[in-house]
């Protein structure tokens, strides 16, 4: 069945992926995720009855690691590569927004 | 032959024989690079520094009589897709702009192994979302076969790299024909190995259940090399097999097709394709024929008519959940905000690009209630009738040939503005990727206006070594292709007037 999206639904999309669409922009977006949901609703026309998901076939799975401690880099190097770091912590700003 | 002409295998036979050294044809590529890079924009970062003091290591090796592994002394660049420790790798993002791994990619740790050098990491579009190189923090890649048109993508820049003769050898990844597609519009040899042959451990993703680690090359010969060292089980990857690999090397022994099934696509109408590209197929058709094997026409209905719609729904579903990891927390750009969730949203809006936050909305918009059922349910589905589709096939072929792209590249910026024609570019390579199977991309030559033409062959899943043997029977009548003069010669109408071998 094909769907679109509105407005609401567009900024509520945008919200879910952590990312902002500028009010002028919401538009234009829009139409954008309409016109590639108008395409490929073309998935659904597919008579696929009694059709299993499809998964990955392998030919051997690979066998699991050893569970045994491995060394990884030194823990200074991760924290170089963090973009704000304070004593041993990741810096982030509070979870909850005030008031 | 100038060194930086050199095949893979004929590099590291010189540096093994001591013909020459490593330093020498590490030298010979940097130049090539130096001469043209102002002009073609294939390389994010230049490694020279290291790639002479590796190629210096490799020559020490030799000295001592040690051996250097199968691709000693061979230059290749890695896509910015390749997680290098030390190496800054931005997928062309400004949201890795300045991150350098803490580990290698298995597929970087492999080629190192086997002694090749890496001079660099090649340009893409952002996060591999695209099919121009066009979308990239550095800005467009340049065909080197004609400047003014793109190179294709994701892996324009490897392509482009091996085409104006930065390497004998690039790494890319093909998602849904972003190495086969690139090297289509280079003019040169590019394969996606079946799904589960080759570790993605370390690829930055774009999308988990089709991305695949992909070599290009000049000659089906390094892509059979490249496989020989880039195929193995990983237990890194869980999506990577375990079984036994056969020689991918031993395979390109086959002398002829003869007793060979080969199919010839003809779901689509010539119309709706370049005439060119059109006249190529049915000119490698006749190559088969020559060659000894039954050819017969063939079709894809359901690959053909819900292939592009069934891989945009997955791609995009696979892309939003996978990018949720860049959160400018750990590592990666970083912009403020007053609460943990107006840093998230900060971050990821100003460091993706326009056409990844379209990409990571679609995708989670497929992912919620009512569009999970109209949408992600079904194209599960439709992918497994693909999947059922491909084997009732290689019941009555042992392989097909159809082409890599349904146009010629075009001009730069020409259809960045339109992104469902720049879909249905994808329509030839997308359902390879959706059944796993093996794809090559045969370069055939050069047009009238000196654009490359070539063919796709593709190969049932793990068929990839039987597909390398008649992908290499094939190159001995249609020539392999040479090295492009970026802005200075037209590419000449086959490969043998350009004086490949």
């Amino acid at each position: 069945m094909k769907m679109t999206v509105d407005h609401d639904i567009t900024l509520k999309m945008a919200k879910a992926a952590q990312l902002r669409v500028e009010p002028e922009n919401v538009g234009q977006m829009m139409n954008s995720i309409n016109d590639i949901l108008d395409f490929c609703a073309l998935v659904g026309d597919l008579d696929c009855e009694g059709v299993p998901d499809f998964t990955w076939r392998m030919k051997k799975r690979p066998s699991r690691r050893p569970d045994v401690p491995e060394n990884w880099p030194d823990r200074e190097l991760f924290e170089s590569k963090a973009p704000t770091f304070e004593g041993e912590f990741f810096k982030t700003p509070r979870i909850i927004a005030e008031g | 032959m100038e060194l930086y002409e050199l095949s893979a295998k004929e590099a590291a036979l010189g540096v093994r024989t001591k013909k020459f050294s490593a330093v020498e044809v590490t030298e010979a590529c940097l130049g090539r690079a130096d001469k043209f890079e102002g002009s073609v924009n294939a390389v994010i970062t230049m490694t020279r520094e290291a790639a002479l003091e590796r190629a210096r290591e490799i020559d020490r090796k030799i000295a001592r009589g040690e051996d250097a592994g199968l691709l000693a002394g061979v230059p290749y660049f890695a896509k910015d897709n390749f997680c290098t420790r030390g190496t800054r790798t931005t997928c062309s993002s400004k949201i890795l702009e300045n991150w350098s791994p803490t580990y290698n990619a298995s597929a970087i740790n492999y080629m190192n192994n086997a002694g090749a050098v890496m001079m660099g990491k090649t340009n893409l579009d952002e996060f591999a979302m695209g099919s121009s190189t066009e979308n990239s923090i550095i800005g467009p890649t340049k065909n080197p076969r004609d400047l003014s048109r793109v190179p294709g993508g994701s892996s324009g820049g490897s392509a482009a790299a091996v085409a104006a003769g930065y390497s004998p050898l690039a790494l890319g990844t093909d998602t849904g024909g972003s190495v086969r597609q690139p090297a289509c519009f280079c003019g040169v040899q590019g394969m996606k190995p079946s799904y589960g042959q080759v570790s993605r451990y370390g690829i930055l993703a774009y999308a988990s259940s089709l991305d695949q680690v992909s070599p290009l090359a000049r000659t089906v010969e390094d892509l059979a090399i490249s496989l020989e060292v880039l195929a193995r089980p990983d237990p890194h990857d869980t999506t990577c097999d375990a079984y036994d690999r056969p020689s991918f090397t031993a395979a390109l022994s086959l002398e002829d097709l003869k007793g060979k099934r080969i199919g010839v696509f003809e779901g689509f109408e010539s119309s709706q394709m370049d005439a060119d590209l059109y006249g190529a197929l049915q000119t490698a058709a006749g190559y088969c024929r020559d060659a000894g094997a039954s050819v017969e026409p063939m079709d894809l209905p359901i690959a053909v008519k819900y292939g592009v719609a069934t891989y945009y729904v997955t791609a995009l579903a696979d892309a939003s959940s996978k990018l949720a990891c860049y959160d400018g927390i750990r590592y990666g750009s970083h912009l403020d905000g007053p609460t943990l969730n107006e840093m998230y949203v900060n971050t990821r809006t100003a460091c993706f690009g326009e056409e990844v936050r379209r990409r990571i909305i679609l995708g989670t918009c497929l992912l919620t209630e009512g569009f999970y059922q109209n949408y992600y349910g079904p194209a599960l589905k439709v992918r497994q009738r693909m999947v059922d589709e491909f084997d009732e096939l290689f019941e009555r072929f042992d392989a097909y040939i159809l082409p890599t792209s349904p146009s010629l590249p075009y001009l730069i910026g020409m259809k960045e503005t339109d992104p469902n024609r720049l879909y249905l570019g994808d329509i030839f390579t997308v359902p390879i990727s959706l059944g796993g199977l093996p794809g090559i991309n045969l370069s055939m030559g050069f047009n009238a206006d000196g654009l490359p033409l070539s063919v796709q062959l593709v190969g049932q899943r793990y068929f990839d070594a039987e597909l390398l043997g008649i992908a290499s029977v094939l190159e001995r009548v249609m020539g392999k292709p040479g090295v492009a003069e970026p802005g200075v010669k037209k590419s000449t109408n086959t490969h043998k007037d350009e004086g490949a071998k």
